[in-house]
């Protein structure tokens, strides 16, 4: 199933959920869910973002953030870290 | 005996340096992710029974991307006897996932803990014999780089090769995954059970390849038990897999590395970061740095100084000056051969050829500077930078790259395109490379430009048509999206990898890599073609009769050009590009060698409008160069006839790309600055030159996709070109 998440649907649940496109450069949190394609799901996971893994966002600019995962640098686009939820 | 040993890793986690320190040969590392497309293989330098091949850059054996499939096929199915899993040490959780993967499937493993140094350097401290324990295979620590390490790998290696040391099981699923993955293997029924317990584990994860191997029956029975499992135990099986796997990483890792600081520290390429993909100073920065790398490549007057060539530019004078006393030389050596011999060897092949030599060394160091890019690790950063902006017309960031290295030579941008994860971007990036302006299409805008534009302002024309491809290129695309694929953007995911000075040797070989494509298009297809131009241009059926011979003062059978087979193509093609306003056999037989290599145009101009060069011409022509400038274009003292003057003119015309004064009955077949604008404009838009026609069948797979690429450009072009003639010539003036 497929589920499409609009950019501003999820940012907050308040349970203390968040999508990760919310938060602050410095933060730390940890990976709660994922909604979007099965296949990226699965990329996600490859890469180290499962859940309950610990995220924090070193940069960000227009095109995106840059996160710190398991010390290695990604960079992604706001449209993906607004369908990855935070703790 | 020989052993086959393969090696796989993460992208960037210095499996290619590994490759080329064991193997010594030829390859290169890229900060790329996923830059090794293709197998490589070498022997081990210090014992050639080991039989060592580079799998391309995976971060799972559950695939994602095409390159990864080859990876995780040739370990599961081609069986090497070890494997060499490389573990990028500095951020070591995340590697293990795909180490656990690799284990998972029972072959023969030993991990190389790479990048020691750095860990080293960072404080930190890795119990190698817990972590062997923990893994139940050997782990070694190594630097690749500086080569520390290595030998005590490759004798660890060889003695699981010869021996029959397994990996030690280990249990790293908990809770009900054993028992399902139990479930799901006494129904796949496989003779080996470690087979059959992988291939089960693979049905838990959801893996569509494996599921469409079994037999329709099983493929039912064992849907309905992980399904029936997801309902019973209310979990989704592929993430709590995923999370099993790294739990047990966390767990060993916890007990075999202790770092020194356990926060956060900002490295030096966190801070460069900070810089180079800031919000603000991002693009001015990226301008300054494209705009260096062309200047460098392209200026003649390199860093705002007035005829200081830029090293691209000397080069290509270098290349010309070389290319030009070859010719000389065998003009000597064919003095007294027939005419049809000399004139196929010095203005068929050597003349053809010659009009490419001159930007080899163009396209040579713009591929330089873009490898030391990727390598540096600028260019994942740049892609990121520009995803922002590529999202708006439905790509991602990761397009650019095929897009830049289309403005040297089409051919390896299009293979560049196998990086993109999305096959919708791939496709269409792929299409929209064959707009880009690249090094063979410049000589076609600056002859252009210099016979019509004169008057106005030269650098404004060309720049607008580098702007109109780009424009184009983004109105396709957008297209192609919107109408075709019916789709937006991909998501943008990538891993930015450490910057770092790449060492000289390998951004050579990484550049070599690159223009080795381009130098065997050079050999072949454009040798070729311009063997079958000089057929067609310099036959005609008189020449078969021996009528031409009867006309002819030395008896010669070739026919003039005016008169040869190439201008009756012409000749009936021409009326389709009448609304376009230049529909003469001329100028569609440029438009014709322009698909044998772009290059060809200048030099089909070059011999189709020489009315204007006559031996009085040409002597003034020449009287403005110094001695020293005249040997260098490969005149002697001495007297000269009028062909070989001719054929020195033209190669140094399409070297300056420029003679304000000659080529004046262009203008009776293009009258208006209009049709010659359109007449650029079509050159850069319709199809790409044969050789880029390959590149494009190769990364679309069909010749059904390939031909749906060809027409988009083709009508692209034609309809382009048509508005800019039909506006133009309303509006009077262009």
């Amino acid at each position: 199933m497929i589920t499409i998440v609009n950019e501003n649907q999820y940012h907050l649940k308040g349970d203390g959920t968040m999508a990760l496109s919310m938060m602050a450069i410095g933060e730390t949190r940890r990976i709660s869910e994922f909604r979007g394609k099965p296949e990226m799901k699965q990329h996600l996971q490859n890469l180290g973002f499962q859940k309950g893994a610990e995220i924090k966002v070193v940069g960000e600019n227009p095109s995106g953030l840059i996160l710190l995962i398991k010390d290695v640098r990604i960079a992604l686009n706001r449209g993906l870290a607004s369908m990855i939820l935070v703790d | 005996m020989s052993y086959t040993i393969a090696l796989a890793g993460n992208p960037n986690c210095g499996k290619t340096t590994l490759f080329n320190e064991l193997t010594g040969s030829k390859q290169h590392v890229g900060n790329w992710p996923g830059v090794t497309v293709e197998k490589k293989e070498g022997l081990y330098r210090k014992n050639k029974e080991l039989n060592i091949l580079d799998l391309p850059g995976t971060y799972s054996l559950s695939p994602y991307s095409a390159e990864e499939l080859i990876a995780r096929d040739y370990i599961v199915k081609e069986k090497p006897d070890v494997v060499i899993n490389i573990v990028d040490a500095t951020s070591i959780e995340r590697n293990l996932y795909l180490t656990l993967q690799i284990l998972e499937t029972g072959i023969k493993t030993v991990v190389a803990l790479n990048m020691m140094d750095e860990v080293e350097q960072r404080g930190d401290q890795i119990n190698f014999d817990k972590l062997s324990k923990s893994l139940g295979v050997k782990v070694i620590p190594i630097t690749a780089k500086s080569r520390k390490g290595l030998d005590n790998l490759m004798h660890e290696v060889e003695e699981v090769a010869k021996g029959d040391i397994r990996p030690t099981q280990i249990s790293v699923f908990h809770g009900k995954i054993p028992q399902i993955i139990a479930q799901v293997s006494s129904v796949i029924q496989e003779e080996n059970e470690q087979y059959g317990n992988w291939k089960a584990l693979k049905i838990l994860e959801n893996d569509q390849q494996i599921l469409d191997s079994l037999k329709e029956d099983d493929q039912l029975r064992v849907t309905q038990i992980v399904n029936q499992a997801e309902k019973e135990y209310q979990m989704d099986l592929e993430a709590e897999i995923a999370d099993q796997r790294y739990q047990f990483i966390a767990n060993i890792t916890k007990a075999s590395v202790v770092k020194k600081s356990t926060g956060y520290t900002e490295t030096t390429s966190d801070k460069l970061d900070k810089v180079l993909t800031n919000r603000f100073a991002a693009i001015p920065i990226f301008a300054i740095i494209m705009y260096l790398l062309f200047a460098t490549t392209f200026s003649e007057s390199f860093l705002f100084i007035e005829g200081l060539q830029s090293p691209g530019v000397w080069l290509a004078g270098l290349a010309e000056t070389v290319w030009g006393f070859l010719t000389g030389l065998l003009e000597g050596v064919l003095v007294n051969a027939s005419p049809w011999v000399f004139s196929l060897v010095i203005d068929g092949i050597m003349g053809g050829l010659g009009a490419i030599v001159g930007f080899i060394p163009l396209v040579l160091v713009l591929f330089l500077l873009i490898s030391f890019l990727e390598d540096c690790g600028y260019m994942a950063r740049i892609a990121f930078v520009m995803d922002r902006i590529f999202r708006k017309f439905g790509l991602s960031g990761r397009s650019f790259i095929p897009l830049l290295m289309g403005f040297g030579c089409s051919v390896p941008a299009m293979t560049a395109t196998r990086t993109l994860e999305s096959e919708k971007d791939r496709k269409i990036t792929t299409i929209i490379t064959g707009f880009m302006p690249c090094g063979a299409k410049v000589p076609i805008f600056a002859m252009f430009v210099s016979v019509f534009f004169a008057d106005g302002n030269k650098t404004l024309v060309t720049y607008s048509i580098y702007m109109l491809s780009i424009v184009v290129a983004i109105l396709i695309s957008l297209f192609l999206n919107k109408v075709v694929y019916k789709s937006g953007a991909s998501n943008f995911i990538m891993e930015l990898p450490k910057y770092r000075i790449p060492m000289a040797k390998t951004v050579f070989i990484h550049g070599y890599e690159k223009i080795k494509d381009f130098a065997i298009k050079a050999g072949t297809i454009i040798f070729m073609s311009t063997i079958i131009l000089w057929l067609l241009s310099n036959f005609n059926v008189d020449s078969f009769n021996g009528k031409n011979a009867a006309a002819s003062d030395n008896g010669s059978n070739l026919a003039e050009m005016d008169d040869s087979f190439l201008a009756d193509i012409g000749n009936v093609i021409a009326p389709v590009f009448k609304p376009l306003g230049f529909g003469e056999w001329r100028p569609t037989v440029g438009v014709i060698t322009g698909w044998i290599a772009k290059e060809n145009v200048v030099v089909t101009f070059a011999q189709l409008y020489d009315d204007d060069v006559t031996e009085e011409y040409l002597e003034t022509f020449f009287q403005k160069y110094t001695t020293e400038e005249l040997s260098d274009f490969g005149f002697e003292d001495g007297v000269y006839d009028f062909d070989t003057a001719f054929t020195i003119y033209s190669e140094v015309i399409l070297f300056e790309g420029q003679d304000e004064n000659a080529f004046h009955t262009m203008k009776d077949d293009i009258k208006t600055k209009a049709a010659a604008y359109a007449y650029m404009v079509f050159n850069l838009l319709c199809m790409p030159c044969f050789a880029a026609v390959g590149a494009m069948k190769r990364e679309l797979k069909t010749w059904r996709l390939t031909g749906f690429g060809i027409f988009v450009q083709m009508t692209t072009a034609y309809l382009v070109s048509l508005m800019i003639y039909q506006i133009g010539n309303l509006i009077g003036k262009f």
